[in-house]
Order: structure tokens, then sequence, then C-alpha cells
């Protein structure tokens, strides 16, 4: 009966190697899923007689995954960079877009076309329409600011929500993984075999959770897993720590991390999407630099407009910066200036309308801090009511001039940038991007513009020196002017953007090689399973012949009684 | 395109699937890519494309929108430039008109009726010049300066005051380089008297040159020797006024006062920012400075005649006409004859030394301390006749001195004001010409031709300066439309589109696109399960 019960094997090992291979062809289209191989091994020889034994059939030994852990890992490695390289790409194609640098109407151009008003004017300073077109292409300049700056704002707070959405899901993925780890341990149970489905799973979690943030496994050798980010653990065996968005204090400000939810350690992920997230949150550089430039040339124009005078002289001013304390030295902290005046001096100009006569005088800014005689808002204000013809308050921190009946005003040869950080007399009103504004009082009277610097109505100095401006040298912006400025903020985004595709591109050939390596140990082939399931077939149907043979002897047998 | 190496044993369904899929992706971003540069004709469409050509690129636009700036500009310099052209060249017919009115009436064949007729015509021209010289551009007076919205040339005073801007309006017409928008009015038509020049050095300790208009008047010589409690008189042709310092505390104020006055004269800082000058704004008037009783003016060097005048400054700077040797022989009452060389003499009170010393003590000349200024001879020899005064060896320094002025009682001679400022300009010659015709005045007629022919000279210079500027303009225009071109063609080689490329790209990517849909179709559809059965 030994021959039958090795046709019995064979044919139990067969229909098991059959199921293997049914199940592979089933998931040949599941990228997550690794193929099987049934391993038979034959059956424990028996022995007949001294020397000689005979071998009893064939057995299923095991079913195993063809996995290479190591490749796994590598894969899982080159998908956080991948990821984090295409995020990275995404964001700056985005911020790039936003300053549509070689777009006919971007800022550089309109910067251009704004001073160019200016020497418009210079050619000639008494034509009204002229000064509209200041005052317009002024506006332009500004709502393009004010726009860009809304547009980063929306890219920033968009980022914000996905970097959300993102640690929800890998907080998820995590507990999945701490879960799937609990339950291929009790379902191996010690024998480092089986549950190779749960096993296929929680390799699919992994990968997923790579995708998000860049983690590094370790295996247990119990069927579980530990998974760290850095060196900070965040699942331990069947254990979730938990991931959640926490904020720290960086150089005095306040920055967002990812941190685990038990012990609220601080992790520190350098790529996955929540990593790429994470380190361009942090990065306001862009932002920063069209402040920057924007304050500048609200800071380097007033400088020089609140020295010149229009075709009409001021009876009225009023600083639009606010003075946070009037009686503070106007360069202190105190004061809360937007931009610092120095020490030195302007000159006040009052024309007595019915004579024509001017009368100036010299008002000076003392900001030593010696003597304890620094000017303030309050000492600046009683200066300039000393001044005839002239009242000077200080109302809500603002400085506010007015000209007596029969007078008007204006300034001239500022050396302190008082006039300028203060906003009186100024073109532009606004501290940065986000709040510069051409001045409602030009606007509302244009004949205001100060085109001229020496106080007659048809001058053109000043129109002159501010259509320079654009390509004058400035210190605030380490000794380049605004349009090499600008240019090269929109180059080196232009340039980080080309770089971070080619980054991109080299990561996913990486990422794209190693996936093909996995597929091609761990993939589907159908064409060899086909061939696999024809060879079961075979031996299957070999082994029914066995049996039918053993039938036929064991008829023969039967017949003989 | 990235490539996936395929160097693997086994080639399994998800990787067959996914090299497709990638690759068709690729080959349709790059299709996408060779699309859009093809439909805007741009290469390069944001800096990322190519961020080396795109950093050249928004240079190469700036160069462009600056050369803007500046071919508007010299558009404004052309326009402005070519109306002044016109305007000088009906001014030059104007001038010439003038000058053959002068020499018509030269002669005597030439009635007092026929040149008063004459005159009319001079009168006739002298408005015409005014309106040109109040001539508008878009709005703007051509010849205004900075002060473009008020006419420049005013009448007053019985003569044209100057009321516009010496500075000359300029605009960047290329880095670094500007070009005048209009023409200065003064050195066409004439603005400011050159005097009075302050001759006293204003500056001390705490007023150090350059003076401004809010240094201290008390500062002025460091506060020593400065009557400022006095005042000083203007006289300008029938107009005088006394300029009372009191209360005054700044140059500026010093300037108001003046400007308030009204006489058609002007103070202002001089150039060196040392002290101040007094300029006579009206061309046809005199304008003298007197003291108050005091020494003000000549404390502040703004005196017009004095014994510190110097010689060359008297007769508007002309002098006194002194020559090598005797320049005047004075007679006295007694008949007595006498010469003075005056050739050395520097000051009008070197002048009058000189006489001193040859009258041997019978003629004294002494200057003036009321009323007018002047030098006043006193005859002490007791002769009947009356005192006069002869230049001699071809000198003019009788008249330049002053001394063809009126005796009184044939021993005082009182001398004329020869310090008194006269300003120069198309209007005073025009008006010289004008008065000499009515006064039938064949020297004036002369004279007046003289200086005309000066304006016309002047005129047809700054008319030369002028077509140099606006061929100056011209040729930058040029200039700047070629630097246009090839700044353009540099644009277009780095953003454009390179179509034959382009194109050509495109075909291939197609072509690959095709190959690869149809070996993927073939591939994908076989199977080792098609074959058994």
């Amino acid at each position: 009966m030994g021959v039958l019960n090795i046709g019995k094997t064979a044919l139990a090992a067969q229909q098991a190697a059959i199921q293997v291979t049914s199940n592979n062809i089933s998931n040949a289209g599941n990228a997550d899923y690794a193929r099987q191989i049934a391993k038979l091994s034959p059956g424990v020889e028996v022995g007949i007689q001294p020397g000689v034994s005979m071998g009893t059939g064939v057995y299923l030994d095991s079913v195993s995954r063809q996995v290479d852990d190591a490749l796994e890992e590598r894969i899982r490695a080159s998908t956080s960079d991948d990821q984090a390289a295409g995020l990275k790409q995404q964001q700056l194609t985005q911020v790039e877009s936003v300053f549509n640098a070689l777009g006919d109407n971007d800022l550089s151009s309109q910067l251009s076309t704004f001073f160019n008003s200016w020497s418009s004017l210079a050619n000639n300073p008494l034509d009204q329409g002229l000064r509209q077109v200041v005052l317009q292409t002024g506006d332009t300049i500004t709502n393009t600011f004010k726009s860009m700056r809304a547009q980063f704002n929306s890219i920033a707070s968009d980022a914000d929500k996905q970097l959300s959405t993102l640690v929800t899901q890998a907080n998820q993925l995590v507990d999945q993984v701490a879960k799937y780890n609990q339950q291929i341990a009790v379902a191996q149970a010690g024998t480092g075999q089986g549950a190779n489905a749960l096993c296929d799973q929680r390799d699919a979690a992994l990968k997923q959770l790579s995708q998000l943030v860049d983690i590094k496994v370790q295996d247990t050798g119990n069927g579980m897993v530990n998974v760290m980010i850095g060196s900070e653990p965040i699942v331990l065996q069947d254990t979730s720590r938990g991931l959640q968005l926490s904020t720290t204090q960086v150089n005095g400000k306040t920055e967002t991390v990812l941190a685990t939810v038990a012990h609220e350690a601080e992790l520190q992920p350098t790529s996955g999407q929540i990593g790429a997230l994470l380190s361009m949150k942090s990065d306001t550089s862009v932002v920063d630099q069209l402040d920057s430039l924007a304050g500048n040339l609200i800071f380097e124009l007033n400088k020089l407009h609140s020295s010149g005078q229009g075709s009409q002289w001021l009876t009225t001013a009023t600083g639009s910066n606010k003075v946070a304390d009037p009686a503070a030295a106007l360069n202190t902290a105190g004061a809360g200036l937007p931009f610092t005046p120095t020490t030195g001096n302007f000159i006040v100009q009052v024309r007595q309308k019915s004579t024509g006569l001017v009368t100036s005088q010299l008002v000076n800014v003392d900001l030593d801090g010696q003597n304890n005689n620094d000017t303030t808002l309050t000492s600046l204000a009683a200066d300039l009511s000393t001044v005839t013809g002239l009242n000077a308050s200080v109302a809500s921190g603002q400085l506010k001039i007015s000209a007596q009946s029969d007078y008007e005003f204006s300034f001239s040869q500022d050396t302190s940038g008082t006039l300028a950080a203060l906003g009186v007399n100024s073109f532009f009103t606004g501290t940065n991007a986000s709040d510069i504004a051409v001045s409602a009082d030009l606007k509302a009277q244009p004949a205001l513009l100060a085109a001229a610097a020496n106080g007659d109505q048809g001058d053109n100095t000043n129109a002159r020196a501010i259509a320079q401006l654009g390509s004058t040298a400035l210190s605030g912006l380490n000794g380049q002017s605004l349009s090499v400025a600008y240019d090269s903020l929109v180059t080196a985004v232009g340039t980080e953007s080309s770089n971070a595709k080619t980054a991109q591109q080299a990561t996913q050939a990486v990422s794209d090689t190693l996936t093909s390596q996995r597929e091609s140990l761990s993939g589907v082939s159908l064409d060899e399973e086909a061939t696999n399931l024809i060879q079961e077939q075979r031996a299957y149907q070999a082994a029914a012949r066995v049996i039918s043979t053993v039938d036929q002897m064991m008829q023969m047998l039967l017949q003989i009684t | 395109m990235s490539v996936t190496s395929i160097n693997t044993a086994r080639v399994s369904l998800v990787q067959q699937l996914s090299v497709v899929q990638r690759q068709l992706s690729s080959n349709q971003t790059n299709l996408l890519d060779v699309q859009t540069q093809l439909s805007t004709g741009k290469r390069l469409n944001k800096i990322s494309d190519d961020p080396a050509a795109g950093a050249a690129v928004l240079q190469l636009r700036k160069t462009l929108a600056d050369r803007q700036a500046y071919a508007d500009s010299l558009t404004t310099v052309s326009s402005n430039l070519g109306q002044v052209d016109s305007t000088l060249s009906n001014l030059t017919d104007m001038l010439r008109q003038a000058q053959q009115t002068a020499s018509a009436n030269v002669g005597s064949i030439v009635s007092a009726s026929d040149r008063t007729a004459a005159a009319s015509v001079v009168s006739s021209l002298y408005d015409q010049v005014l309106s040109l010289a109040n001539q508008q551009n878009q709005g703007v007076y051509l010849f205004g300066g900075d002060q473009g919205a008020t006419a420049p040339y005013v009448a007053d005073l019985g003569g044209i005051r100057f009321d516009g801007s010496q500075k000359v309006l300029a605009n960047e017409v290329d880095e670094g380089a500007s070009l005048a928008l209009n023409a200065p009015a003064g050195s066409i038509f004439g603005d400011l008297s050159g005097r009075v020049a302050g001759s006293v050095d204003l500056t001390g300790p705490n007023a150090q040159a350059p003076l401004t208009p809010l240094t201290q008047l008390a500062d002025l010589k460091g506060g020593v020797g400065l009557d400022l409690a006095s005042g000083f008189v203007i006289t300008n042709g029938a107009k005088s006024a006394t300029i009372d310092l009191t209360g005054a505390k700044t140059l500026e104020d010093l300037c108001n006062r003046v400007k308030a006055a009204n006489v058609g004269a002007v103070a202002r800082i001089n150039a060196d920012g040392t002290g101040i000058d007094i300029c006579n704004a009206v061309q046809g008037t005199a304008m003298s400075i007197t003291e108050n009783g005091g020494t003000t003016a000549a404390d502040l060097g703004i005196r017009t005649f004095s014994p510190t005048t110097r010689l060359a400054d008297l007769n508007d700077g002309s002098g006194i006409g002194a020559v090598v040797g005797n320049d005047i022989e004075i007679t006295r009452s007694d008949g007595t004859k006498f010469q003075v060389d005056l050739s050395s003499a520097q000051t009008v009170q070197d002048a009058m030394s000189a006489i001193n010393t040859a009258s041997g003590g019978n003629v004294s000349a002494t200057f003036s301390t009321t009323g007018a200024d002047g030098i006043i001879l006193t005859d002490t020899a007791g002769g009947p006749g009356p005192i006069s005064v002869a230049s001699i060896n071809g000198s003019n320094a009788a008249a330049g001195l002053g001394l063809d002025g009126t005796v009184t009682g044939n021993t005082v001679l009182t001398g004329r004001d020869v310090g008194a400022v006269h300003t120069g300009g198309i209007f005073t010659s025009l008006a010289n010409l004008r008065d000499a015709l009515v006064h039938n005045d064949q020297n004036g007629i002369t004279a007046a031709a003289g200086e005309l022919q000066n304006d016309l000279n002047r005129v047809v210079l700054v008319r030369g300066q002028v077509g140099a500027m606006a061929q100056e303009a011209s040729n930058r225009q040029t200039q700047i439309q070629d630097q246009n071109v090839a700044t353009q063609s540099l644009l277009s080689g780095l953003q454009d589109t390179d179509y034959n490329a382009a194109i050509t790209k495109f075909q291939t990517l197609q072509t690959a696109l095709q190959a690869q849909l149809q070996t993927t179709g073939k591939v994908l559809n076989q199977s080792l399960m098609d074959f058994l059965q």
C-alpha cells in the first residue's frame, strides 16, 4: 500500500503547488504582492531491508515570499527621496509661476515702466497727465507686490493643509504597521513562517509611509519590525508611538515640527513629502526677500520724494507711519518705526502765498543717544511749530503738520531720513510687500508729486533722481540695485526650480530602477506561472496515473481470490 | 527622460506595465514641452527652462526698457530743440531786419521824421521778439527753464524784466549721459546783469563758504564791520526803494527784502558762496545801489559806484577807456590846463588821487556824499570860465569817469553815476536803437547796430550749439535703434523657439510615441496562455 500512499502525497503536494501558482496568477496585477513559491520536499525514506531504503513520496515543505529585505529598504529610502523631490519641484513651480518672470507684465517690467514714467515726467515736469501716469504705474507695482505676496501666502496655507493631512495619514499608517506586527507575530507563532499576505500588507503600509516620511525599518526577529525616523522609534514591536505636528521655538521664531504623540519626542525627517513640506515651511527666504525689496523701494523712494517739492506745495501733511511712543527717540525700538532715521537735518520752507516769499528753517534731528536730548516725535513737532506759518502736532502717534492760512510749505535736503521714516510727504505708504500702497494724498492731489528739488514748480531734478533709483546700488540690498536684486531673486528661484526638476528626475530614475529590480524578484510573470502550472498539472496527472495503476494492480489481486 | 535599466532576469507583468506607463508619460511630457514651444513661439517660458539664458533675458529686457526711457527723453529733446531752432531762425531774421533798419538810418540823407518812422518798425520788432521769448511748447514756456509755467520775460519799469530761471532742464539720454531739454534763455535774449557782484568776502568763522540762504547775517564777516542797521537804496530806472534790514536774520531774509521791494533787482548768493550779488533783471533800465546814510552797501560789497569801485567795473564792465599816457585834460576856471594820466589807477579813489596830484591844488576831486553817487570836481582857481574836462590821446576817460556832467557856477562839476548797472540783451539793444532813432542820434544808432551785431553773433552761436545738440540727440536715437536691433536679435536667440529644431524634435518624438504604442500593443497582447489549449 506504500505506492498508493506515495501517489496520495504527490496529489496533495501538486494540488498545493497549483494553489500557490493560481494565487500568484490571481495577484499578477497587484504591485504590493510578492510572488510565492511552493517548496516541495521528498518524504522520509523507509528502510526495507538492510542497506535498502525507499522514498515515501512528496510533501509541501513551505510557501515562501520572494522578497529581498535589503532591496525593500533601499526602495523605501529612494521613494522618500523621490517623493520629497517631486513635492519640492511642485512647490517651486508654483512659486516660480507667481513671479511669472518672462511674462510681459511681470514685476520687473512693471518696475522699469514705473521708473521710466518718472523719466517721462522729468522730460515735462509741468505736465499733469504725466503725474497721473506716475501714480498709475506706482499703483500697478503696489498691486503686483500685494498680489504676489497673497499668492505666496495661499501657497503656504495650502502647504499647511497638505502637511496636516499627510501627518494624519502617516499616523494611521504607523498604527497599521503596529497592528500588522501584532497579527504577524501571532500567525507565525515563533515559526518565522506563514502570514505572507499580512507581510505583503505590512510592506505596502511601510512603502506608503516611506512616501510621506523617510523611515528606517529593523527586523526584530519575531516577525515584527521596528520603525524609526532618524534615531527616534515611531513603531516599537506592536506599539505605535503616533505622529503629530507640534511647535517649537527656534531663534525666537515659532517653527512647526513633527513629533511623536507618546513622549512628544521631536522628529527630524529629512525627506518624504512631510520632510519636504517641513523644510520648505521653515524656509521663508523668498517672501522675506520680496518684503525686503518692497521695503527698500518704499524707504529709498520716500527719502527722495520727501525731500522734493511738487508743482504745488503742501498745506497739510500727515506722517503715514505711526510712532508707538512719541516720547521715545525716533531711532529706538520704543518709537517702533519700520524704517530707522539717523542723525542729520532737513530744511522746511514756508511760502507766504500773498507775497510769494519763501522762508527756510533748518530742523536738526539728533539721534546720537548722547546728552539725553535725542529727537522724539514730540520734540520734532515742537521744533516744527516754531516755524512761522506752521502748526505741528502729534495725534495718535502720527506727525501732523498744517500750514496757517496764506502759507504753504515744503521740505528739502533731508539727510536724516526722518521724513521718509515718519512717512511725511511720502510717495509710498506701508512697510513691505503686503501693505505697500501709493499715498492717498498724492492720488487726491497729483500736483503734490515731488518732481522738483529746488522748489521751482517746473524743476525736474527730483524726478530725474527717482528715475535713476531703480538702477542705483542700495546698501539695504547689499549693494545691489532694486532691479538687479529682483532679477537675482527671480533667477535664484528659477534655478532652484530647475535644479529640483533635475533632482526629481534623478531620484525617479533611482526609484524606478530599484522598483524594477524588486519586480524582477518579487513580481509575477504570467508566462512563468503558466509554465509552472503545466508542470504541476502534469505531475498531478502522473500521480493520478500511479494511483490508477495501483488500483488496477489491486483489482488483479482481488480477482485471484 | 529617465531610462530604467532592464538588466533583470525575470520580467513580471507589473514591471512590463509600469515601464510602459513611465515611458509613455515621459514621451508625452516631452511632446507637450515641444508643443508649448511651438505654440508660444518661445523656447523659454519660465526661468527654470534654462536659468542661465533666463538671467540673460531679464538683463536684456531691462536694457531695452532703459533704452525706451532714453529714447523718450531724446524724442522730447529733439522736439524741444526743433522748436528752439525755428524760434532762433525767426529771431535771427528779426535781428537782421533791425540791423538793416539801423544801417539804413545812418547818414545825412535820412531825415528825423524818417527815423521816427523807422523807430516804430523797431518797436514792432521789439514786441515780436518779446512774444518769441515767451513762446510756449505744449503749454510750457520754451525759455522758462525750471519755471516754465510762467512767462520768462515781463514788461516792467519801462523795460523787460527777466522772470524765468537760469536753470536749464536736462534728462538722462544714456547711462551717465544727459542732454539739455531746452535752451538757456540768458544766452539768447539776455537775463540778469553781471553786476553787482559783491566785491567783499562775507565769510566768517560761523559762516563758512559756501554761504547758504540759512546763513545768519550776524555771522557774516565774523560779525564785525558790518552795518546792518542802515540798509541800502536800490534805484532801478525811475523806481527807487530802500531796503531796510531791520528784523532780517538770514541771507534768505535779505534776498526776500530785495525781492519784496519789487524794483526789478534780484539778490542771490554768488557762485563761490562767498558773498552776495544783486543783479538788475530788467533790460532797458539802469540800476544803482547807494547807501541809506550808513555803510551797509559798501560793507556788503554791493555799492554800484564808490571810491573803492574798481575802474574796470565801471560802465557795465567796459572800464573807463584809459590809454597809455595822459588821458584827460582839465581846463580850470582860470583857463589853465593840466593833464592827468589814469592808466595806472585801479580804483575810483586812485583816479581822484591822480587828479588831485596833477591839479597842483586848485582843483580837488572828491566823491559825493549826498544824492547820486559821482565824482565832484571843485575849482578854487577863481577864474571866470567854467571848469571843463576833455579826453585826450584817444582816451575816453572823461566820459568813462562821468566827468562830462553838469557844471554849477563855473566851479563845481558834478560827475555822472557811471557805476549804474545795465542788463545787456536783445531788448536793451532794440530799445537803444529805437530811442536813438526817436532822438535822431546817429552815434546812438551806430552803437545800437554794434550791440545788435553782438546779439546776432551770440544767437548764431547758440543756434549752432542747439543744432549740435539736436544732431547729438538724433545720432543717439539712431544708435539706440541700432543697439535695439542687436539686443532684440540676441534676445530672440535666447528665448524664441528655433522652429527647425523644434519641428524636427516634434517629429522624432511623435514617431517614437507611435512606435512605442505599436510595440506595447503587440507585447502586452502576447501571453503563453494564448498558445496553450
